[in-house]
């Protein structure tokens, strides 16, 4: 099996043989929701953070008794999972105030709604702030200051600033190796479809960084040497929130859109910025979370629009589709006004509502069609 | 181009003619108040912009006394967008909600918030903000919808980040953040409005906001009495507090609602012949169906003693010294009804709920379900489990706050009826 496919794999399933061998070794997995979370104080801890998703679910009946038919799906269907015992590898859960959905969410957790594999099961809600500043900064240094005490407290360890150093170097090796890949998208025939490069961003957030990074190495090697695609009828930025499913990528490449970029949290959000490795650690990694390239749940929509035109031009996508599951505010709100910036600015840019399920493919066939078709057509 | 402000002048309009008629019916005399709070403040924005005083845009869940302090005129736009429901049979707020709709504004966000957007697009309906002040709380739909406002208007937005107050947080911290945030806020507006702080000012805006508090605070121990003495939902600090406290004209208003409350008592006076029931509306019903207070009263003798809007959890605030007055001022910020609920975890929203079934004596509690409020939506299931605890029954229902046609009465009154006299025939 080449590198490629091994890194594709992990996307088709909640867990993988990587986290078996983790479990079977006595190793820890703590689930987050979402990028907000600093994962690096949890694999300071000798945890195995493991980003939620709920792949393989096909209802949300039993995660709507406790969460409401205008709640996202993508929550509905995690919280299904959840209530079916699904999510038993995990030894514990820690979420950021990323949205409405996620923290009311968190609470069904908290209120043990849930049963988890052994109790006592570890719980954090992490105060992320919605600005980025000086206080903001000092604001999340304290709260990852109480998150790592914490950690230390439940699991009965330390955390020295070492270990904190030592897991910021393999993140952020895991963030310029992702990095490299995307280099790769820059180029007349890119060697990797957007699909492929969703599975791989999800494999970093579900086995172990160190395993992941040898892996990249190794994929890099491989793909360098691949032929490039080149029968695309237009390159896209796909852009939007939380999005699990290489499938709905799929869909579009097949009808010639090559997805070159995205803005995507399994994407760019989740790791284009690098932290600090010379500063002090948790201050380092509070400005990382903060200054990031932001999900609209932050403040911050001009810088967002300059980022995405500045990668637009670099990996020469010729428009946008910006997915949002519906429900989502934020990528509500920002998904209009990326449309009126776009258009002003000459730039193809459709915003498409999608469930967690591909229940819409016949829609999102025609409206991807139709897209391709104006931007041929110029 | 519609005529400037159209739809508030015929408000005005409207308000006139109904003042002499209510208040010359003691029994009417509780929904004075409401309408001379809107008259005033709509009068005091119009001569605002006319005279080019300069205008707040404060997110909802904001009390207004700081912007009092700099004399600014506060304009909540969410406020000021949903007084439209009392035009065109409650349909006043659908020509901008649609507007919102033709931009490409997604359907699900709070439709206070697509009318107050659509209001901008429009043009004409709003007068436009010297500057935005925009909390971090109480959702998803506030905070990307004033990232919307400040787009399209242009005007430099503050927005005060709340930390998350929920089980994992340092308290303590926390107020700190929050009164630094209140600090800063205090800069924007001498930066925007162009003065200085002054504490006496301060002071005296504080001080006249603590009477109000004070005669709010007496006015909802006069609705737990069992039977409630005055009809109607009643009010408190969210009836005007975000655009006029600190102002003595507020004062006096909620002093009426006081007054007449205590007439009342003196007088022996009950809301309905005979209580039978009391409800506890623990969130927004719909702007467009006010009646239905006096329908349930009428029709079935249950009474609303407390509802979402009207729980107030003030404090009077400390006014020794400037900086005791500034963390009075962070506190009570955090305590705007629906702001307080949207600050931190669902625990918030439900031990609220269960305080005001205990204090004001419910037998069963109501929550209209707005559509935009996923905040509130998402901890329903873990309501109605500490309710059934209790054995307090629940009704959900959806419903669209603002918007008729997403959610007209005669889809929703049946529900409630239903569930009033199922909790009716449970007390026999």
């Amino acid at each position: 099996m080449t590198a490629l496919e091994e890194l594709t794999k992990p996307a088709d399933t909640l867990t993988n043989p990587y986290i078996e061998r983790w479990k079977e070794k006595g190793g820890k997995v703590i689930g987050y929701y979402c990028t907000y979370v600093p994962i690096e104080v949890m694999h300071a801890a000798g945890m195995l953070p493991y980003r939620m998703r709920a792949t393989g679910s096909t209802s949300s009946e039993l995660g709507d008794l406790y969460s409401d038919h205008l709640i996202c799906t993508f929550v509905r269907h995690s919280l299904d999972q959840a209530m079916r015992g699904e999510y038993k590898f995990l030894d514990g859960l820690v979420a950021a105030f990323s949205c409405d959905h996620i923290r009311r969410m968190f609470d069904v957790w908290r209120y043990g709604k849930i049963e988890t594999a052994q109790p006592p099961f570890y719980l954090r809600f992490l105060s992320v702030p919605f600005t980025a500043d000086d206080a903001a900064v000092e604001w999340l240094a304290a709260e990852l200051e109480r998150f790592k005490w914490s950690l230390e407290k439940h699991f009965q360890m330390t955390i020295t600033d070492d270990d904190l150093r030592e897991s910021i170097k393999a993140y952020n090796e895991k963030r310029r190796l992702l990095k490299s890949l995307y280099e790769l998208r820059k180029k007349e025939s890119p060697p990797v479809t957007g699909a492929e490069v969703l599975r791989i961003v999800i494999a970093s957030t579900a086995m172990p960084v160190e395993e992941f990074n040898q892996l990249m190495k190794k994929m890099l090697d491989e793909v360098n040497g691949r032929d490039g695609f080149s029968d695309y009828r237009a390159r896209l930025m796909l852009a939007g929130g939380e999005l699990e499913n290489p499938a709905y990528i799929e869909v579009i490449e097949e009808l010639g859109g090559l997805v070159v970029i995205d803005y995507l949290c399994f994407g760019v959000r989740d790791f284009w910025d690098l932290v600090d490795e010379d500063a002090e650690p948790l201050v380092a990694l509070a400005k990382r979370y903060l200054y990031r390239i932001s999900c609209p749940r932050n403040m911050g929509h001009r810088e967002r629009v300059t980022f995405i035109n500045d990668m637009l031009k670099e990996f020469k996508a010729d428009g946008v589709i910006v997915e949002r599951l519906k429900f989502c505010d934020a990528w509500g709100g920002e998904g209009a006004m990326l449309e009126w910036k776009e258009r002003e600015a000459g730039i193809p840019c459709m915003v498409l509502e999608r469930e967690y399920l591909m229940a819409g493919l016949g829609q999102l066939r025609t409206r991807a069609q139709a897209f391709l078709e104006m931007i041929e057509k110029r | 181009m519609v005529e400037k402000y159209a739809d508030h002048k015929e408000l005005l309009n409207l308000m006139n003619f109904l003042m002499p008629l209510i208040s010359s019916n003691e029994d009417l005399r509780h929904q004075q108040a409401i309408i001379m709070y809107n008259k005033y403040w709509i009068e005091l924005v119009l001569k605002a912009e006319e005279e080019g005083e300069k205008i707040v845009y404060n997110q909802f869940n904001m009390y207004a006394e700081l912007f009092h302090v700099f004399d600014l005129v506060p304009v909540p736009p969410e406020i000021w967008t949903l007084l439209k429901c009392g035009l065109r049979d409650g349909y006043g707020m659908c020509e901008t909600i649609d507007a919102a709709h033709e931009a490409g504004i997604h359907p699900e966000l709070c439709s206070a918030h697509k009318s107050a957007i659509g209001d901008q697009l429009l043009g004409n309906r709003i007068p436009p903000p010297d500057m935005i002040v925009n909390p971090s709380f109480p959702c998803d739909n506030t905070k990307i919808a004033y990232q919307i406002l400040a787009e399209i208007t242009g005007a430099p937005m503050l927005v005060m980040d709340c930390p998350y107050f929920g089980p994992d947080i340092d308290e303590e911290a926390a107020m700190e953040y929050w009164v630094n945030r209140v600090k800063e806020l205090i800069r924007f507006l001498e930066e925007h409005s162009g003065k200085k702080l002054d504490p006496d000012r301060l002071k005296e805006v504080v001080e006249e906001a603590n009477r109000a508090v004070d005669y709010a605070l007496e006015y909802a121990s006069y609705r737990q009495l069992k039977p409630l003495p005055q009809p109607g939902p009643g009010g408190g600090t969210a009836m005007g507090g975000m655009n006029l406290m600190g102002l003595p004209q507020y004062t006096e208003l909620m002093k009426g609602l006081l007054d007449d409350i205590k007439d009342r008592v003196a007088k022996g006076k009950t809301a309905v012949p005979e209580e039978k029931l009391r409800l506890n509306w623990f969130y927004l019903h719909a702007f467009y169906d006010r009646d239905v207070y006096g329908w349930l009263e009428r029709e079935k003798g249950a009474v609303s003693p407390i509802s979402f809007a009207t729980y107030d959890r003030l404090e009077v605030i400390d006014t020794s010294t400037t900086e005791s007055i500034i963390r009075g001022v962070a506190r009570r910020l955090l305590q705007f009804p629906m702001g307080r609920q949207g600050t931190g975890s669902s625990d918030i929203y439900i031990d609220d709920c269960i305080d005001a079934v205990t204090r004001w004596q419910c037998d069963a509690v109501i929550l209209s379900g707005h559509a935009g409020c996923k905040y509130i939506r998402g901890l329903i299931g873990l309501l109605r489990d500490e309710l059934r605890k209790m054995g307090v029954p629940l009704l959900v229902f959806d419903e669209d706050t603002f918007d008729p046609r997403v959610s007209p009465p005669e889809e929703f009154h049946p529900k409630i009826e239903e569930f009033v006299d199922m909790c009716l025939a449970s007390k026999e």
